[in-house]
C-alpha cells in the first residue's frame, strides 16, 4: 500500500500530452552531393493533433499526430549539358562506319552549366502514424543546486529537485513525406525558369525555340540527368525522407523529446503541502519510490513519503 | 552563360570564307610535306604544316582555323611553326578545315613545302573534285544556294523547330552533288541543325544566302487580364476634398 496515490483521467492525460506535444519544435538543415546532382534542405517543424489511447498493458498509444513543416525548403542543383549540333558523318566508310565527321558544336562549350531549382514546400503536413510509449518516472537533481543547500535553501533559490514523469516511446513511426504530384510541375517550372535565365536576352526567338526543341520536355531532361525512374514527387519524398534520412531524424527527435526533454508532469521534491508565510517556513514532505502506470481509464501515480 | 553570338548571327555560309557552321574536307592524295596558310579575305593570318605520311594511321585530321589564327599561335615564331601548327594524316585520309569560334571568314592555301615552279596550289576558295563542303544551317527560312564558279543554283528550305514529345535530334545529313551543270537536288528540305554535305565534282565555291527568314508561328500578344480592380480614389490622385 502506497502512501500517496494520484490519478489523472484519460481526458486529463490527453491534456497533459497536448501541452507537451505543443512545445515540440525542431529544425535542421543539411546538404549533400549525389553525383549527377546536389541538394540541400532546411526544415523546421512542430506537432499538432493526434489521438491518445491508454492501454491496460501499461502503455500509451498516440496516433495520427500531424507533423507540420513550418519550413521545408529544398534546393536541387544539377548540371545541364550543352545544346549540341553537328557530329554527323561526312565521309562514310564501306562498313557502315564513318571516315570523316563534322566536329560537333555545343553551346555553351565545355561540360555544361549548373542550374538550381529552389523548392519551397513549407506548410506541408506529414504524420506520426503511431507512437507507443510507457510512463517512466525520473528523479531530477537540479544542477544549479549548491552542495551545502538544504531543501528550503533550494526552494528559496528556485532550484528544487523534482520528480518527473516522462512518456518514454517504445516506437515512433513517421509516415513518408507525402509530396503532392503538383510539386513536380513546380519543379519543372523552376528548372525551365533557370534555363531561360541562362539564355542571354540577345538570343533571337527562333534560336530560343531551337534550343528548347534540342532540350526537349523538361521532365524528361530532369529525369535523365538526375536518374529518376518514377515520379518526381516520389523521388523528392525519397530524397528527403530516406537519402537525407529526415524521417529518421524526426523519429529520433520525437522519441528523444518525449523520453527526456519535456516531462508530462513534474513536481517538487520535497513536495510543499503548506505554504510558508507569517514567519513560518513551508511544510514539505519528501517523496520516495514514485511509480507511474496507466490503464484504459486513467494514469495513476504512486509514491511513498520518505524520511 | 557564355554563348558565342556568331553561332546565331552568321546566317549565310560560304565555302570560300568558312565560319562556325561550315567545313571543307580535302584529301591530299599523294604523300609529302605541305605548308598551309590561313587567310581571312586576302590577308594571311597563320601558317601550318601537314605531313601526308603513307605510314600514318590517321584518316581524319581536324584543323581549326580559328585556333591557328589566334595571336598566341602566330606571334613570336622566329624559327618555324610550333607543334600545335603541325599535323599528320595519311595521304588517302582527309583534312577537315573548320572554325571553332569567332567571326571566321577563313580560307586556306596549301602547297608542297618544297617550293618548285610546277607546285600546284590548293585554294579552298575554289574547291575541286573530291572535296566536300559540309554545312549546318540552324536558322529557319528559305535559302538560295549557288556555285559561284558555274552559277548552278538551288533552294534550301529549313523548317521551324518544334517542341516534340522527345528532345529534338537533327536527322542524318543530306548529300548534295555539285556537278558541271547543276546542284543536285536543287530543292532541298532540311530540319534545323541538319547537316548538308556538298560533294564537289567540278570547280566550286558554294554560297548559301538567306532569302526569306521563317520566324515561326506568331506569338500570342499579351493576354488581357480579366477581373475586378478597385477603382483609383480621387484622393489618391491628388484631389483635395473640402469638408
Amino acid at each position: 500500500m502506497n502512501d500517496i496515490t494520484i490519478a489523472a483521467s484519460a481526458n486529463a492525460f490527453t491534456q497533459l500530452f497536448n501541452a507537451v506535444r505543443d512545445n515540440f519544435h525542431v529544425s535542421k538543415s543539411d546538404s549533400g552531393n549525389f553525383g549527377p546532382f546536389s541538394a540541400s534542405y532546411s526544415v523546421a517543424l512542430h506537432l499538432a493533433g493526434g489521438s491518445v489511447q491508454l492501454n491496460n498493458d501499461n502503455t500509451v498509444e498516440v496516433k495520427d499526430v500531424d507533423i507540420v513543416f513550418d519550413t521545408l525548403k529544398v534546393t536541387v542543383c544539377f548540371k545541364i549539358p550543352g545544346w549540341c549540333v553537328g557530329g554527323f558523318c561526312i565521309v562514310p566508310d564501306p562498313w557502315n562506319g564513318c571516315l570523316v565527321s563534322f566536329p560537333g558544336f555545343c553551346v555553351p562549350p565545355g561540360a555544361g552549366t549548373t542550374i538550381c531549382a529552389p523548392l519551397d514546400l513549407s506548410g506541408l503536413v506529414s504524420e506520426i502514424s503511431d507512437l507507443k510509449a510507457r510512463l517512466v518516472p525520473q528523479y531530477f537533481v537540479d544542477p544549479a543546486r549548491l552542495p551545502g543547500w538544504s531543501d528550503l535553501d533550494a526552494e528559496f533559490n528556485g532550484h528544487s529537485n523534482q520528480w518527473r514523469i516522462f512518456l518514454d516511446p517504445v516506437w515512433v513511426h513517421v509516415d513518408p513525406i507525402d509530396i503532392p504530384a503538383t510539386v513536380a510541375n513546380l519543379f519543372e517550372n523552376l528548372v525551365k525558369d533557370a534555363i531561360n535565365n541562362l539564355i542571354p536576352s540577345w538570343v533571337p526567338g527562333w534560336a530560343r525555340d531551337l534550343l528548347w526543341a534540342l532540350i526537349g520536355p523538361i521532365v524528361d531532361l530532369i529525369k535523365s540527368i538526375i536518374g529518376i525512374v518514377g515520379e518526381i514527387n516520389e523521388w523528392l519524398s525519397d530524397l528527403l525522407g530516406n537519402v537525407f534520412d529526415l524521417l529518421g531524424f524526426i523519429e529520433t527527435a520525437v522519441a528523444d523529446y518525449f523520453a527526456s526533454k519535456n516531462p508530462l508532469y513534474s513536481f517538487e521534491d520535497p513536495f510543499p503541502i503548506l505554504d510558508g508565510g507569517g514567519g513560518l517556513i513551508p511544510v514539505k514532505i519528501p517523496i520516495r519510490d514514485l511509480a507511474a502506470e496507466v490503464n484504459t481509464k486513467e494514469m495513476i501515480v504512486l509514491a511513498n513519503v520518505g524520511a | 552563360m557564355n554563348l558565342d553570338r556568331n553561332f546565331f548571327a552568321q546566317i549565310g555560309l560560304d565555302s570560300g570564307a568558312l565560319t562556325m557552321l561550315g567545313a571543307v574536307i580535302h584529301s591530299f592524295g599523294e604523300p609529302g610535306e605541305y605548308r598551309g596558310v590561313v587567310r581571312r579575305a586576302t590577308e594571311p593570318e597563320a601558317a601550318f604544316y601537314v605531313s601526308a605520311d603513307k605510314n600514318s594511321p590517321v584518316a581524319q585530321v581536324n584543323i581549326d582555323l580559328a585556333t591557328l589564327a589566334q595571336p598566341s599561335n602566330t606571334s613570336g615564331k622566329c624559327c618555324g611553326p610550333a607543334e600545335a601548327n603541325r599535323f599528320v594524316v595519311n595521304p588517302k585520309g582527309h583534312v577537315l578545315f573548320h572554325v571553332s569560334g569567332g567571326e571566321g571568314g577563313y580560307s586556306v592555301h596549301l602547297r608542297k613545302a618544297e617550293e618548285a615552279t610546277d607546285t600546284k596550289i590548293y585554294d579552298s576558295r575554289e574547291l575541286g573534285e573530291g572535296d566536300v563542303f559540309s554545312a549546318i544551317i540552324i536558322r529557319p527560312g528559305t535559302y538560295s544556294v549557288t556555285n559561284l564558279l558555274n552559277k548552278a543554283k538551288g533552294e534550301i528550305r529549313v523548317s521551324y523547330p518544334r517542341l516534340g514529345k522527345a528532345a529534338y535530334h537533327p536527322p542524318a545529313p543530306r548529300i548534295v552533288g555539285c556537278t558541271a551543270r547543276a546542284i543536285e537536288p536543287n530543292q532541298i528540305a532540311l530540319s534545323p541543325g541538319q547537316g548538308l554535305n556538298f560533294q564537289i565534282k567540278v570547280r566550286a565555291r558554294i554560297k548559301i544566302e538567306l532569302v526569306k527568314p521563317d520566324d515561326g508561328p506568331k506569338r500570342a500578344s499579351q493576354p488581357v487580364v480579366r477581373g475586378w480592380k478597385k477603382p483609383t480614389l480621387l484622393a489618391e490622385q491628388g484631389t483635395n476634398f473640402v469638408h
